[in-house]
């Protein structure tokens, strides 16, 4: 008898994939929890705390495809990806790196940068921001900015949690939002802060800003 | 001459359900209304919608509702709140009056096919002495229903879906009851409870060979009863829109929607209670009937043995439906109509008589017996498996057709391999 036997192996498959997740669930100790949830087994609606959220990794080793409950279960963040822009400070000193020197500005193909010069009080300019703007909306993420900057200040961030409910106002990200330190940057970034050609050219540039730097304080005194 | 000696002894005055209407029952028969139809099945479609989303997801490797409550239990309850609150859009050029009759009618028609069917001993809406009749007539109601929706929507892809789903239902029907003659002729009647106690004494009729090929066909032509996938012609989102509910929105696609998961429900009660010996755990035993002893706490006892095996049973099928969801495509209309005219209907008529086979051998001579069991099994079985066989090769071989121009396997005709 032949009649029907695809059909009959057809739905065999699709039954081993439905026993299969079970299995997994099962395996991985979640088959009475909400996958990513609390332990109980009625969590009614409480999820787990904001960054004490399971990591989930997909890779080729992962059977099958499965839905990452995104608030509750994250993907792995890699060091490489980028989001918005950020400035960097140093936590030694507390310096902005940033001299305000608009490569940045210049090079930003959807022009969403631009930054006010800091002045001294003689009027002489001062390499430091007094204030820089970033146009979220209108970023594009290339991290360009980033590339060109010779002074490591601007860097690209990881965060990707930007929602909001008023865009006029908190779209346009000044001075005060872009900060970031160092070491949030350390964390973010392990491998391209901690790598020997970084260190060196660390070192370099906060030399080199610094003989900047003084010149100009020199100058203003 | 009186009217009434007139119409008494004729044969619908004899098949009439006699109730004497006292005031228990119509205690009962409110209870059942208010508990049973108004209450615990429109829940039981509620989770149904649940339980088939969460298994879909298995079977695509997601997760499915579990956002509202644990596990997403009160998904349904959500859902209903949304369509309830949802604005109800009647199209201006639709046929206002029928637009709101529609719905109302595939609901009604699912709702009294559950009236005669035996959950239990005792637990059983009405048990007219013709059962069966009723519900073949009551469920030839929403093809009416849907006909209307697909007409009074003014709307080329509601037309379309409701030529579809009557030309489908139609077709299906004839298998459905088809099928269901052999169990008619061995309980010798049509009463559902009759059916139930004639497989308490002579096993499940889905257990010996007549009776298996006619519970695959009546599972077959139920499922395109029910417009579900692969027959779900009449609603094919990527043909036709939405089909006959296109124009319908807010509770009144969500009246086509609790009548389709309710025919799911009434359907897997019909099929449990018809093949699978209602709810009874064991095919071959009288088991918890044979505990009544008239007490109160022996009818508590097997009922709810009864209810809890039947209720079981009746996920079984409604997994099946599920499952076959999960896996198969939707069918072309040309061999949905070739499946039902040239493969079920025949098969039917000739189970038909294979079941009489069934009946002298097995069921004529009183008791069941293991020796007038396998001699069944051996006369009916074989006129089955070469019955199937002919069909599927006479609609093979025989009668196909020679495709032109064919860029796909066909297959050839028997004079044509025989040249």
């Amino acid at each position: 008898m032949t009649i029907g036997r695809g059909v009959i192996r057809g739905h065999a498959v699709t039954l081993r994939r439905f026993l299969v997740t079970f299995a997994r669930d099962f395996r991985d100790g979640l088959a009475l929890r909400r996958r990513g949830g609390g332990g109980l087994l009625v969590d009614l609606f409480r999820g787990p705390a904001r960054g004490e959220e399971r990591v989930v990794v997909q890779d080729a080793t992962t059977e099958g495809l499965f839905t990452v409950e995104y608030p509750d279960e994250r993907l792995p963040v890699y060091e490489r990806f980028r989001v918005l822009p950020v400035l960097v400070y140093d936590d030694e000193d507390g310096n902005v790196r940033c001299t305000s020197c608009n490569i940045c500005a210049k090079v930003c193909p959807p022009q969403c940068i631009w930054m006010v010069q800091a002045k001294s009080p003689k009027g002489t300019v001062v390499p430091l921001p007094e204030d820089f703007f970033i146009d979220m909306d209108v970023c594009m993420n290339c991290g360009l900015c980033a590339e060109y900057c010779p002074f490591d200040a601007i860097k690209m961030d990881q965060n990707f949690e930007l929602a909001n409910s008023e865009r006029h106002q908190t779209h346009v990200f000044g001075l005060q939002d872009l900060l970031v330190s160092s070491a949030y940057y350390a964390q973010t970034h392990p491998e391209a802060w901690s790598g020997p050609e970084e260190v060196a050219e660390r070192a370099k540039v906060a030399k080199k800003k610094d003989r900047r730097l003084q010149k100009a304080l020199g100058v203003e005194a | 001459m009186d009217v009434g000696s007139a119409l008494y002894g004729t044969p619908l005055f004899a098949q009439s359900h006699r109730v004497d209407l006292t005031v228990s029952t119509c205690v009962i028969w409110g209870l059942w209304l208010i508990v049973g139809f108004a209450g615990l099945f429109p829940g039981i479609v509620a989770y149904m919608v649940w339980l088939e989303r969460k298994v879909a997801a298995r079977f695509q490797d997601r997760i499915g509702p579990n956002r509202v409550g644990p596990f997403g239990l009160l998904q349904s309850v959500a859902d209903g709140l949304k369509l309830l609150v949802k604005e109800n859009i009647v199209p201006r050029s639709a046929d206002q009056v029928v637009h709101l009759l529609a719905p109302v009618l595939v609901l009604v028609s699912a709702f009294l096919t559950l009236a005669v069917v035996p959950f239990a001993v005792g637990l059983v809406p009405i048990d007219p002495p013709s059962g069966l009749v009723y519900l073949i007539a009551v469920s030839s109601i929403s093809p009416l229903g849907i006909f209307l929706a697909g007409w009074s929507s003014h709307n080329k892809y509601s037309l379309l879906g409701a030529m579809r789903a009557v030309a489908q239902l139609v077709s299906y029907e004839i298998p459905q009851v088809l099928s269901t003659i052999p169990v008619v002729l061995w309980a010798g009647s049509l009463s559902l409870v009759s059916i139930f106690d004639h497989q308490v004494a002579y096993g499940w009729n889905a257990l010996n060979p007549p009776g298996f090929l006619a519970f695959l066909t009546f599972l077959i032509a139920s499922v395109a009863e029910v417009n579900r996938t692969p027959f779900d012609l009449p609603e094919a989102e990527s043909e036709i829109v939405a089909g006959y509910h296109t124009e319908y929105s807010g509770m009144r696609f969500g009246l086509f929607f609790l009548a389709e998961y309710l025919g799911v429900f009434s359907v897997s009660c019909v099929a449990t209670v018809l093949f699978l010996g209602g709810g009874t755990p064991l095919p071959f035993s009288a088991f918890p009937v044979n505990l009544l002893d008239g007490s109160v706490g022996s009818y508590l006892l097997v009922d709810g043995i009864l209810l809890a095996v039947f209720s079981l049973k009746v996920l079984l099928f409604v997994f099946a439906m599920f499952w076959v969801r999960a896996t198969l495509p939707r069918m072309r209309i040309d061999r949905l109509m070739n499946f039902a005219w040239k493969y079920l209907v025949p098969l039917c008529i000739l189970n038909i008589v294979f079941a009489a086979i069934w009946y002298e051998v097995v069921v004529r001579p009183g008791a069941l017996t293991a020796r007038n069991w396998a001699w069944g099994m051996i006369a009916a079985g074989l006129p089955v498996v070469l019955g199937v066989q002919l069909v599927f090769r006479a609609n093979r071989k025989l009668a196909a057709a020679r495709a032109v121009d064919a860029d796909w396997p066909t297959v050839g005709t028997i004079a044509e391999a025989s040249r």
